[in-house]
């Protein structure tokens, strides 16, 4: 079964279509990068991936399920937005421990998970900060141990790295691809960054809500960026 | 059995969360206490001085002393409750507006546990600062029935305005709007809710509006039980002869509560079936 698979997917806002006729499938452990213009409708494709939005029309399933049953189909993936969004009136600590008990952790088992996740990404020290107290790239860092902590399959980066400096894109960037090589986690992402496409092991190019281009990443790059 | 007990934790700390982040916003804190506070001055000093108290006792049915601060005081704890608890839904849309909603709609947490524990959230913190404007009363009346019998029904009061301002935070994007609700919605409402003057004084089309106005019943019931409680006279052994007397008028009013709230959460449940909470 494939992580995800996308079947005649549709959103119209009014008369504004914002997507129109999306078809294409994800395989286990690959890189894949939805890109495209500001406004293309990359986001509210991974919104509708996610099942944050309903399509007016078509379907999405992850692992074989379609995604409205989203108490199971939720449990396979781990997003990254693009904007932070930790509770700011929060501490990191109380972010992570509310989110491990919405995917029915136990306080113990969340606590070990707060105590594994924050030795690993370094942010130990920060977890009696409230989030408005920490660093931008340090929040990345919470957002992305909060989502990795249910063990997901899929990992959703929409444009993950907006507003990070060199080093925190770096430091993040190390990490996901761990994850990659070493759990086969299957990577979504949407991104702007030319070397973060180039990660990426197959490309689909939004274009006003349309799918322009879909394949292997070195050929986009050779047809939309030339040969450097 | 275990998938209601996992529920009933959710909602525990769906709620907790919710009162820690209300008790970190000290300033909220501060002006929606002190708020009732002047308004009981400005209105209870200003406006009882050419309004005819004795005619208020008579609709009340009070047969005890009378003044326009006391018939003033359970609609202004009524109005704190409101105020405070229809505020959770303007929490509610600033998470939405900062997409902190968005990991907590995401999650395998049903939708209806989520607003279920915000809903309790309002009602609790709403009660609470209620019962702080209420220990004013008990520094006035000296009578602590007042203050413990009200604190139930200022549950209820909250929770019902809590529902009915996250049921209108659904269709909401941006604070701005939302906001806009207060002076439209809300404050009119209030002004139709007999906290201020008894809408049995009012024209015969405002009584019949009145009768569509949730909180109405809302400071209707506070008031009930508020006046019950002080006729005890500090003696709770005539609370059974309160109760008979007076009791259809409280249970009235509470079952009018309780089927407003069930009617808010059913509309928030079949609303957030077919739309996004985006």
């Amino acid at each position: 079964m494939k992580p995800l698979e996308v079947k005649n997917v549709n959103k119209f806002y009014n008369d504004f279509i914002a997507l129109k006729n999306i078809n294409f499938f994800v395989d286990e452990g690959e890189i894949f990068g939805i890109i495209g213009p500001n406004g293309a409708g990359k986001s509210t494709l991974i919104k509708i991936i996610t099942s944050a939005i309903k399509p007016t029309s078509g379907k999405v399933f992850i692992f074989g399920k379609d995604n409205v049953q989203r108490s199971i189909v939720s449990k396979f993936f781990g997003v990254v937005f693009q904007e932070v969004n930790l509770d700011s009136k929060l501490t990191v600590k109380e972010n992570l421990f509310f989110h491990s008990i919405l995917y029915d952790f136990s306080s113990r088992k969340a606590n070990e998970l707060i105590n594994y996740f924050s030795e690993k990404f370094n942010f130990k020290k920060y977890l009696d900060f409230k989030i408005e107290k920490i660093s931008g790239g340090t929040k990345r860092m919470v957002e992305l141990a909060r989502e990795l902590f249910h063990n997901p399959k899929i990992l959703i980066l929409d444009e993950p790295t907006v507003g990070l400096d060199i080093n925190s894109r770096q430091n993040f960037w190390k990490f996901v691809l761990e994850l990659n090589e070493k759990n086969k986690i299957t990577i979504i992402l949407t991104s702007h960054h030319i070397d973060e496409i180039k990660l990426c092991s197959r490309i689909l190019y939004l274009q006003n809500g349309e799918i322009a281009f879909i394949g292997k990443s070195e050929e986009f790059l050779t047809s939309y960026y030339g040969k450097n | 059995m275990e998938k209601i007990k996992k529920n009933f934790i959710k909602i525990f700390i769906i709620l907790y969360i919710e009162i820690l982040r209300w008790w970190r916003n000290k300033f909220k804190v501060f002006t929606t206490v002190t708020q009732p506070f002047i308004w009981t001055i400005f209105f209870g000093i200003g406006l009882g001085k050419i309004i005819d108290v004795k005619e208020i006792a008579s609709i009340l049915n009070y047969s005890g002393p009378i003044n326009y601060l006391l018939f003033i005081f359970p609609g202004m704890i009524g109005t704190t409750v409101i105020f405070v608890s229809f505020s959770f839904g303007h929490s509610f849309v600033e998470e939405k507006e900062k997409g902190f909603l968005k990991p907590i709609i995401l999650s395998p947490t049903p939708t209806w546990i989520i607003i279920l524990g915000k809903i309790l959230a309002s009602g609790i913190v709403g009660a609470l600062q209620g019962l702080l404007v209420n220990i004013l009363s008990f520094i006035y009346f000296k009578d602590v029935a007042v203050t413990i019998l009200t604190f139930p029904v200022l549950i209820i009061l909250g929770i019902l305005s809590g529902a009915i301002g996250i049921f209108f935070a659904i269709f909401f994007k941006n604070i701005g709007s939302y906001d806009s609700l207060l002076f439209f919605l809300v404050i009119p409402a209030i002004l139709l809710s007999g906290a201020y003057f008894p809408i049995e004084l009012t024209p015969i089309w405002m009584i019949k509006i009145s009768q569509f106005n949730p909180f109405y019943y809302g400071i209707e019931m506070v008031k009930k039980v508020f006046f019950a409680s002080l006729s005890l006279e500090k003696d709770l052994s005539n609370l059974k002869e309160i109760l008979a007397t007076k009791g259809f008028g409280v249970l009235e009013t509470i079952f009018f509560n309780l089927f407003f709230i069930i009617l808010f959460i059913t509309l928030i449940s079949v609303i957030i079936k077919h739309k996004s909470l985006e």
